[in-house]
């Protein structure tokens, strides 16, 4: 009687084991639920002439032009949505008009906005490329920068900014007044509501701010408010960085969709990941090369209306884009 | 005649020779290991471009080096590159100063 028991306390045990593996498997290593994405066209070769870049890093699209952030040749160059080069803006310099490397741009109510490393500031220009404001300056008080590395609008024109060496996220009225930040300034952390070097921010349709949270490997979600919502990348979202489906390697650049989706261009693993705004997996596509649909370490991506995934490949120094397979 | 050119050339190779010399650059040439995102290498960038004496910084991403060049007569402390260095948390793996006129 008691071997038998001994042998269904065993049993119990290894089932629970198993059952706990399972959940542990699911929830750190998801299945895409998805068919994923296709390549349709590439633009952009290595070199300074129009239409090629020297280490873009950031993309946005405004109606059917396609901006990018050339960082490495200091301007924007805007291309049509078949990536036929338009026109150009901004040459390396601190002055009005005068961008020093343009990371990740930001199109809100016909302007763009550029989060400018070298300058600590956020430059505005009309999508024509006359500059018309300025905000922020060098520093570390409010309302000031070291190495702004993304930005995003919210309806009002107010602006969260994604300030890397100072480990913050700053919510910044139209004019610069400081709101609300989020991090420890100048001190990197791991717990909830910390930054490990963010570098770029994006707008869920409710308004909460999506924080591409870099070098902590994971997305980071607060609420307009400035409150904590949620936390995805890994196990637990604690720096854990890895290849698996919804682990990254170095978060550079996110952005929403038109469903609301958000999708982390995961740096480190070549990558494009697809969550849902809940931060549930849903899709993966890239790997490492030079060929069509692969990626030199991608540094941002972004969606048109039709869902069309843009995605700056930083290192082959070219624009990739991509299309629901359905 | 022949000897009064002789010394206008011979002066004129003496002030160019000066001239050149108050030119000089020198350059440092820095290895720096694991350099491959834009963020953290233009944040290299950025610090080594406040280094005084500094007048351009260029980054090569690929080869994990980067140029720094002094002003023209100046020469600038490694410890102080590399200190600029492991402040925008890299290493150094190799630094070597060439001195010269070229930019």
């Amino acid at each position: 009687m008691k071997m038998r028991n001994r042998h269904r306390y065993l049993i119990g045990t290894v089932i629970l084991l198993v059952a706990v593996v399972w959940v542990v498997f699911q929830a750190w290593f998801p299945v895409s639920q998805e068919r994923g994405y296709q390549f349709v066209n590439v633009w952009g070769s290595p070199g300074g002439a129009p239409g090629q870049f020297h280490e873009p890093i950031g993309l946005a699209i405004a109606g059917d032009h396609v901006l990018v952030s050339d960082a490495g040749n200091n301007r924007i160059q805007v291309f049509d949505r078949n990536g036929r080069f338009l026109h150009q803006f901004g040459r390396e310099g601190s002055g009005p008009g005068e961008v020093a490397r343009p990371m990740h741009i930001y199109v809100h109510n016909e302007k763009l906005y550029v989060a400018e490393y070298l300058n600590d500031r956020i430059q505005m220009f009309t999508l024509d490329g006359e500059p018309v404001g300025v905000v922020g300056s060098p520093g570390s008080g409010p309302g000031q920068f070291d190495a702004p590395g993304g930005v995003a609008v919210a309806l009002d024109g107010s602006l969260y900014v994604a300030d890397f060496y100072n480990h913050r996220v700053q919510f910044l009225s139209p004019s610069g007044e400081l709101i609300w930040q989020i991090g420890t300034t100048g001190k990197k952390g791991l717990w909830t509501g910390l930054f490990n070097y963010p570098t770029d921010v994006a707008l869920l349709p409710n308004g909460d701010v999506v924080v591409a949270d870099a070098y902590n490997d994971r997305i980071q979600v607060f609420s307009s408010k400035g409150t904590f919502v949620r936390k995805w990348g890994g196990p637990l979202a604690t720096n854990i960085p890895g290849s698996a489906n919804g682990w990254f390697k170095t978060a550079t650049g996110v952005a929403v969709g038109p469903e609301g989706n958000v999708f982390v261009a995961d740096f480190y693993n070549h990558r494009i990941q697809k969550f849902t705004p809940e931060g549930e997996f849903l899709a993966a596509f890239g790997s490492q090369g030079e060929g069509p649909g692969q990626f030199e370490r991608p540094t941002d991506v972004a969606l048109d209306d039709e869902g069309n995934v843009f995605v700056v490949d930083f290192g082959n120094n070219r624009v990739q884009v991509f299309e629901p397979i359905r | 005649m022949f000897r009064g050119v002789m010394k206008v050339m011979v002066l004129m190779a003496v002030v160019s020779l000066i001239a050149g010399s108050a030119m000089a650059q020198t350059k440092y040439v820095i290895g720096v290991d694991g350099m491959s995102c834009p963020f953290c290498a233009y944040g290299l960038e950025k610090k080594l471009k406040k280094v005084k004496d500094v007048v351009s910084v260029t980054i090569d991403l690929n080869e994990g080096k980067v140029v720094v060049v002094a002003k023209a007569g100046t020469t600038i402390k490694q410890e102080v590159l590399r200190k600029a260095v492991k402040e925008a948390g890299f290493t150094v793996s190799s630094l070597e100063e060439v001195a010269g006129n070229d930019q």
